[in-house]
């Protein structure tokens, strides 16, 4: 899963020229009528399309329906905030600490990076690694963690998550090896025999006095 | 750049084993008949790999058949016949041979690409072939995809995780065209996830060669000399290879829904990925101990002794 801004190919701190010059740019070079039958050309189209749809409504501060919610208001609404103060920043990493608990993970991303460098703390990089971690991407999710580690070493939530990143055991041990050797509890166990037998032959003597 | 995908042949299956081979031979085959009969000098396990994934995503029905081969002159062999994954995979191996020979042609001076540059005409045909056979939009993929990391080298990306994402883009794309829209997100994580492992032991194992050639590496970029990025990467070892874990994790959460054919298929896959990758790292991590590592080794066995 890739952010909006990583599609594009440009900074989260471009200009707005520069993102519609490399949309222009891809554009032209994945049009379908530049690649006629081929799914791969049609593939990127959308992926481009998307993204810069998804940038032009961030900067743009209007809604985009279903990535939006209206508990934590539209992402959107805080593109102008890009140029705020430190109160509206915080609010965006909070947004995207929501967006991340909900499951929206570009909706996250995109709200983090559109905050600039120099307002991008070790909050910034622990939340961006908790997003990575959840892209499955574990090489960035460790470089975040680490980075803020390294600007707040002694907050302990980002030492215990640039630890535990470091030392994850793999999911071998849910692999049995050798696939489907389960049993499944159908039919007679020794217990169940053992009974039986035991009752047969009460049952005989029984039978017998009788 | 390929070889690093293997199995753990101690906790496979013989039987499994058995089928991974078989897809191996089906693969050299296939080759041979619909692109070039020097195809099967260029093969490997990791394409193996890819058409193992591909037949567990598109259930594809396969069957065995006898054949002789070059390498087994006095008996039948059993393969895997073919089919359209077969066919893919085929094309795939044969576009990325081509480019990677003119990577090697680039990066090195004549004399030292003197093979390469003989072996040239060969793997030229093999790509037309391959665009021939109806796979033009996979050489579209790959070309897209090397032209990209071409130009991250050119501009010395020092950054191990670009580097390895770029490629892993390419072969989640390769995985995942022509899918269903529901299987195309977890194709592509798997195919992702491969690569990246691929760029990564690629890179970590040439270290010391580029390092000599004045090669690009990014790890040397990040960590400038081979023994520092070892050590580095020693310590990071689990970002190398969670990543397929979570690819074999996706492998394992489908195989409920599967019939019992393609689930010996996931079987493999699993033992590749949380076996076979782990261990392939551990080999390339463990080659040269540096005088920091060796010095914790030490502590560490003084502090046992006690």
């Amino acid at each position: 899963m890739k952010s909006p801004y990583e599609i594009l190919g440009v900074s989260p701190s471009a200009s707005d020229d520069e993102i519609k010059a490399a949309y222009r740019r891809l554009a032209k070079k994945y049009h379908p009528d530049a690649n006629p039958g081929s799914e791969y050309a049609a593939e990127k189209m959308r992926e481009i399309n998307a993204a810069y749809d998804k940038i032009q409504a961030m900067r743009s501060g209007k809604s985009t329906g279903s990535s939006s919610s209206g508990a934590y208001g539209s992402y959107g609404s805080y593109g102008s905030a890009r140029y705020g103060d430190k109160a509206s920043y915080e609010a965006m990493k909070n947004n995207a600490r929501n967006y991340l608990n909900m499951g929206n993970i570009i909706a996250a991303i995109t709200l983090l990076q559109n905050i600039p460098e120099g307002y991008r703390d070790a909050e910034w990089h622990f939340i961006m690694g908790h997003i990575y971690y959840r892209m499955n991407n574990v090489g960035r999710a460790s470089r975040e963690f680490s980075m803020a580690h390294s600007l707040d070493p002694s907050n302990e939530e980002y030492k215990n998550a640039f630890e535990t990143i470091n030392s994850r055991s793999s999911g071998y041990e849910d692999y049995t090896g050798g696939g489907d050797f389960t049993t499944t509890n159908i039919g007679c166990s020794c217990c169940d025999m053992c009974t039986c037998l035991c009752c047969l032959n009460y049952c005989f003597n029984c039978m017998r006095g009788c | 750049m390929f070889g690093y995908i293997r199995p753990y042949e101690n906790e496979l299956r013989v039987r499994s084993l058995k089928l991974y081979r078989c897809i191996y031979c089906g693969l050299c085959k296939s080759a041979a008949k619909r692109i070039s009969i020097f195809s099967r000098f260029f093969l490997s396990y990791d394409y193996t790999l890819f058409a193992a994934v591909r037949m567990i995503f598109e259930k594809t029905p396969y069957t065995f058949t006898k054949k002789r081969c070059g390498f087994h002159l006095f008996a039948k062999q059993d393969i895997v016949s073919d089919n359209d994954v077969l066919a893919l995979s085929s094309a795939i191996f044969s576009i990325m041979t081509y480019y990677k020979v003119k990577d090697n042609i680039k990066d090195e001076g004549f004399m030292r690409s003197l093979g390469a540059r003989l072996l040239l005409p060969v793997v030229s045909h093999m790509r037309r072939k391959a665009v021939k056979n109806g796979f033009s939009d996979t050489e579209a993929v790959i070309r897209d995809c090397m032209e990209r990391i071409s130009d991250l080298e050119k501009e010395g990306c020092s950054s191990p995780i670009e580097m390895s994402e770029a490629f892993g883009d390419m072969m989640g794309y390769l995985l995942k065209l022509g899918l269903s829209e529901e299987d195309k997100e977890d194709a592509y994580t798997i195919g992702f996830e491969i690569g990246r492992f691929i760029y990564n032991a690629d890179a970590l194992d040439d270290l010391e060669k580029d390092a000599k050639k004045g090669c690009f590496n990014p790890y040397l970029g990040e960590y400038g000399d081979p023994e520092r990025a070892l050590c580095e990467m020693r310590d990071k070892r689990v970002t190398l290879i969670r990543g397929t874990d979570s690819a074999a994790d996706i492998i394992s959460a489908r195989m409920k829904t599967l019939d019992r054919p393609t689930k010996e298929l996931c079987e493999i896959v699993q033992n590749v990925l949380y076996l076979g990758c782990p261990s392939v790292i551990d080999g390339i991590l463990s080659k040269k101990d540096c005088r920091k590592c060796k010095e914790k080794s030490t502590d560490d066995r003084k502090e046992n002794n006690k």
